[in-house]
């Protein structure tokens, strides 16, 4: 499936507050102007963990729960806020660009940094700043944001390029146009039951967030790519005083 | 419905079969283009000369992405087809009378979690086992190993966890869930290939690397940083040897240092397949060097021609058939081969060798054309007459006895309609030339199963100044044309020639013969036109990359004989350590001619003096590393000196004894010796004999494991 444009990673997430805009330098340039969009103040990377580069003890995929104590704990402890975006194919850590160097700093230790550059894999340089950083604090985290889990269950699911197309109109009809008497329920307040639908095309590769229920109501047969065991997630949303550093 | 470009692949088994992966599963054969009427149903041409045929088709298995065909002979109709979902299924094309075959068709092997299958490879050696590359997943493996004899058997699915299948799958026989191997998380796997080495490691182009998977420690694998990841392949015939590609770009792998491609391809032009056999040189024999400017140069300055009328031999009937008689012609028929020194016009010893050939249809045209119909009857009678001859012969023989120049004659209008039916084109040609008005002998001329050179010489002797030269262009430019190197003849080793050879390359691929026509076509404009160029260095590097090294070295000292200018200057010379001068510095003071500043090592015949000290200096010369003999430079091999004459002319057993006292040396660690005593060492040693020295010297050159082709 060739693209028109140069954009490489996409990702759009419907929540009840808002839609959600990930999207790289290229397509960014792509988006018009207007006073609806805010943009976020920095620019993120993206970081993806990739295993088994000559550490013999890896022979399980790297799930989320191993990025959370390998990655993201210590760059907390660091004060590095840090965005995710789990796809159906990879886990994506973004950070803020200015806090690159101490991203690297921090996770040098513990892992090889790699860059991409012009689709080739290099080593990444150093960026040399070892002096003037803060020792770890090693403190007890607490959690102090609110829980909360909605009813409904999600499915997490692709689907082959090809046949976009044909399912591209009703993508659209979920995205944009299902606002309105389509649950059971009466209203999106009902706290047991969110409104959530996540699609993101990153390098060609299709991730879909949605729940169950669209999943079955909405797309024929045979055309999302589901798990042999039918795996359902069950999302719990933190809530409460904005998030990060 | 898929988007993407269809699979297609050659059959193991079948050298003319292959099937093409798209909606469905088509099974086509390869065969020659049945006559021009009839176009069979389900037949597509391919190219001039071969069309396909559909075999058989399978569309049973939607969403296909990928394919792979059972590497054993049974069953042969078995091959494995990778789903966009992930599910590799095996199906089958083609007859499917095996048993095991029919246990096998149906059977899905399912990953946990559905994305992409891009490509699929049967292990060669334990063909249980195939191979799946998969699109990547956040909590899954990109590379899946299957065991087709494997059941599914619900206790060993992951735990816990139903396995959600439809109904149809649940017969538990058709349907496996838990592969033998799972490797590779994290990037999608594009391309597989088994390593023929080792039936135990795959080749694997992952998203970013190219990774080896050992199926012994599935935890352990190695890999390298590329872009190169698709379409990795092994070499059938050197199974150290790799590719793979990235757009535009093909990379060359030794798998035994794997760290960087061993060569880079962007962009290869055609590629050379064939190299037939120079059986052209023949026209060249022995041809004088004013004589390669060809048969059209030739007679385009005609120093004056004669005609005249001769008469049959035997009899005194004149005929009114002018003849041509002129220098430049008997060049031309000399060129001919028709015959061979002297004015007259003397066809006999052609004619003989002709019989002795049995050709006797040919040596009977000859004759005629010579005008003398008796030898051409005798000559088919004796045709007739052979042993294991032709019969029929006799009977031209005898409609040749009566040919009558009355115009009107019923001989006349017989032959003349009724030879086109004479199977032989030259028997056919010779009642043309019979039957023809003077001058209009198109019949002949243009008659293209008579050899070239044979309707040349009949036009230098038939066709008039001005007919000649037009004769001659128009048929030097469908040689021309067509690549026909009989048109050398014409074209000479020329301009046109280059032209004429260029033509043929461009249909045969054949860079030998065309390296070394072109190489005796001694005028240097001839030689510099970056044509004849481009062909020897392909041939060069056609020989190179078969490893035919000793023929191609060959070809060079030939090469330098005939094209002084070709050789290469002297590029490095073996300097002296302490006065830093040439150690060859006492034969000229010019940097010398010629490649190899080994042989300046070389310890010459017991006759001659050894200089075993630097001419420069006079501190010694190194030590052999082994038996500690200093090197020397004999005084007699310096071709610096210009006077090439004197150059010893070695025989072959002098030469092999020569190499091995050549000096060679390490380029790493700079120890050397004696080239026949570091062979000798390193055939049972990896490093340098210098103690304490850890260089594993030969190791350092990848070619030097190789073995040449050609031992010569």
């Amino acid at each position: 499936m060739s693209l028109p444009f140069r954009c490489k990673f996409f990702s759009l997430t419907e929540t009840p507050e808002d839609y959600t805009i990930i999207v790289d330098e290229e397509g960014f340039k792509e988006l018009p102007q207007s006073e609806h969009i805010s943009v976020a103040d920095a620019t993120w990377l993206a970081l993806n963990v990739v295993s088994g580069g000559g550490n013999a003890s890896n022979s399980q995929p790297i799930g989320v729960t191993k990025i959370a104590k390998s990655v993201i704990a210590p760059l907390a402890d660091h004060n590095i806020s840090v965005f995710m975006l789990s796809t159906y194919q990879t886990d994506f850590i973004l950070v803020r660009e200015r806090d690159l160097p101490m991203v690297m700093h921090t996770l040098s230790s513990e892992f090889t940094l790699l860059r991409v550059v012009n689709g080739e894999t290099v080593a990444a340089h150093d960026l040399g700043v070892s002096n003037g950083f803060v020792k770890p604090k090693l403190v007890p985290r607490p959690i102090i944001h609110p829980l909360s889990s909605p009813s409904n269950m999600f499915c997490v699911t692709s689907l082959d390029p090809d046949t976009l197309p044909s399912v591209a109109t009703l993508l659209m009809d979920v995205m944009f146009y299902s606002g309105g008497p389509k649950e059971p329920a009466a209203s999106n307040e009902d706290s047991s039951h969110i409104r959530f639908f996540s699609f993101s095309l990153i390098e060609g590769y299709i991730s879909l967030v949605m729940d169950e229920q669209t999943t079955q109501r909405l797309f024929p047969n045979n055309v999302l790519f589901t798990s042999a065991s039918g795996e359902l997630w069950k999302m719990v949303r933190i809530g409460g005083q904005p998030l990060g550093f | 419905m898929s988007g993407s470009k269809p699979d297609i692949l050659w059959s193991p088994h079948h050298p003319d079969r292959y099937v093409i992966c798209d909606s469905e599963l088509g099974l086509y054969r390869i065969g020659p283009v049945g006559s021009s009427a009839e176009t069979k149903a389900g037949t597509l041409p391919l190219s001039e000369e071969t069309a396909a045929t559909l075999l058989a088709i399978n569309s049973d298995t939607p969403y296909m992405k990928c394919v792979a065909w059972y590497p054993k002979h049974e069953p042969e109709c078995l091959l494995a087809v990778g789903q966009a979902n992930g599910r590799v299924v095996l199906t089958s094309l083609g007859q499917s009378h095996n048993s095991t075959c029919k246990e096998l068709v149906g059977k899905e092997f399912v990953p946990k979690h559905a994305r992409q299958c891009n490509t699929l490879a049967w292990n060669p050696v334990d063909s249980n086992l195939l191979a799946a590359g998969l699109d990547k997943h956040r909590a899954d493996f990109s590379v899946l190993i299957w065991d087709i004899s494997s059941k599914f058997s619900p206790e060993a699915s992951v735990a816990s966890e139903k396995i959600r299948l439809s109904s149809v799958d649940l017969d538990s026989s058709t349907v496996v869930t838990k592969p033998l191997y799972e490797l590779g998380q994290n990037d999608a796997c594009l391309s597989l290939c088994w390593l023929l080495r080792d039936p135990k490691l795959l080749l694997a182009g992952m998203h970013r690397n190219l990774a080896i998977f050992d199926l012994r420690n599935t935890s352990q694998k190695t890999f390298v940083n590329t872009k190169a990841i698709q379409g990795v392949t092994v070499d059938p015939h050197f199974h150290d040897r790799v590719a793979s590609f990235f757009e535009g770009q093909v990379a060359i792998w030794d798998l035994r240092k794997f760290e960087k491609p061993v060569l880079t391809l962007t962009e290869q032009p055609k590629p050379l397949t064939k190299c037939a056999e120079d059986m052209e040189l023949k026209l060249q024999g022995n041809k004088q060097s004013v004589v390669y400017s060809g048969i059209k140069n030739i007679v385009k300055t005609s120093s004056g021609t004669t005609e005249s009328r001769r008469c049959w031999s035997g009899s005194d009937r004149q005929t009114d058939v002018p003849r041509y008689l002129s220098e430049e012609r008997s060049l031309a028929l000399r060129l001919c081969g028709w015959i061979s020194r002297g004015p007259d016009i003397d066809v006999e010893i052609f004619l003989r060798t002709l019989e002795q050939e049995r050709e006797w249809e040919r040596a009977a045209a000859v004759a005629l054309f010579n005008l003398d119909i008796r030898r051409a009857i005798q000559i088919l009678n004796k045709g007739a007459t052979a042993e294991k001859g032709d019969l029929n012969l006799n009977v031209v023989a005898m409609a040749l006895s009566g040919y009558t120049d009355e115009k009107s004659s019923l001989w006349r209008e017989m032959c003349s309609s009724l030879r086109l039916q004479l199977k032989n084109p030259y028997l056919c040609v010779m009642f043309a030339f019979l039957t023809s008005e003077p001058g209009t002998y198109d019949g002949v001329l243009y008659e293209s199963s008579v050899a070239v050179r044979d309707r040349v010489a009949f036009a230098c002797m038939f066709l008039s100044d001005a007919q000649l030269p037009r004769y001659i262009d128009k048929l030097t430019n469908e040689m021309k044309e067509a690549g026909n190197l009989e048109g050398i003849l014409l074209t000479g080793l020329t301009k046109d020639g280059v032209d004429l050879m260029e033509s043929y390359v461009d249909r045969t691929g054949d860079v030998q013969t065309a390296s070394f026509c072109m190489l005796k076509g001694s005028p240097g404009d001839v030689l510099k036109d970056p044509r004849v160029q481009c062909w020897i260095e392909n041939y060069r590097n056609l020989l190179d990359a078969w490893r035919f090294w000793h023929k191609r070295a060959e070809f060079d000292i030939h090469r330098g004989k005939l094209d002084p200018s070709s050789k290469p200057l002297a590029q490095v010379f073996v300097s002296c350590n302490f006065c830093g001068k040439s150690i060859s510095y006492s034969c000229s003071a010019m940097p010398h001619q010629g490649r190899g500043f080994s042989q300046y090592g070389v310890s010459g015949s017991p006759t001659k003096s050894k200089v075993t000290s630097c001419p420069g200096c006079r501190k010694p010369l190194p030590r052999c590393a082994l038996c500690l003999m200093n090197m020397g430079t004999p005084v007699s091999n310096c071709p610096g000196t210009g006077k090439s004459d004197e150059k010893v002319d070695l025989t072959r057993e002098n030469k092999l004894a020569q190499f091995n006292n050549w000096f060679t040396w390490c380029h790493n660690c700079r120890h050397g010796g004696h080239a026949g005593h570091m062979l000798s060492w390193f055939r049972d040693h990896t490093e340098c004999p210098v103690s304490a020295c850890t260089c594993k010297c030969m190791q350092l050159d990848t070619t030097g494991n190789l073995v040449p082709s050609d031992s010569s």
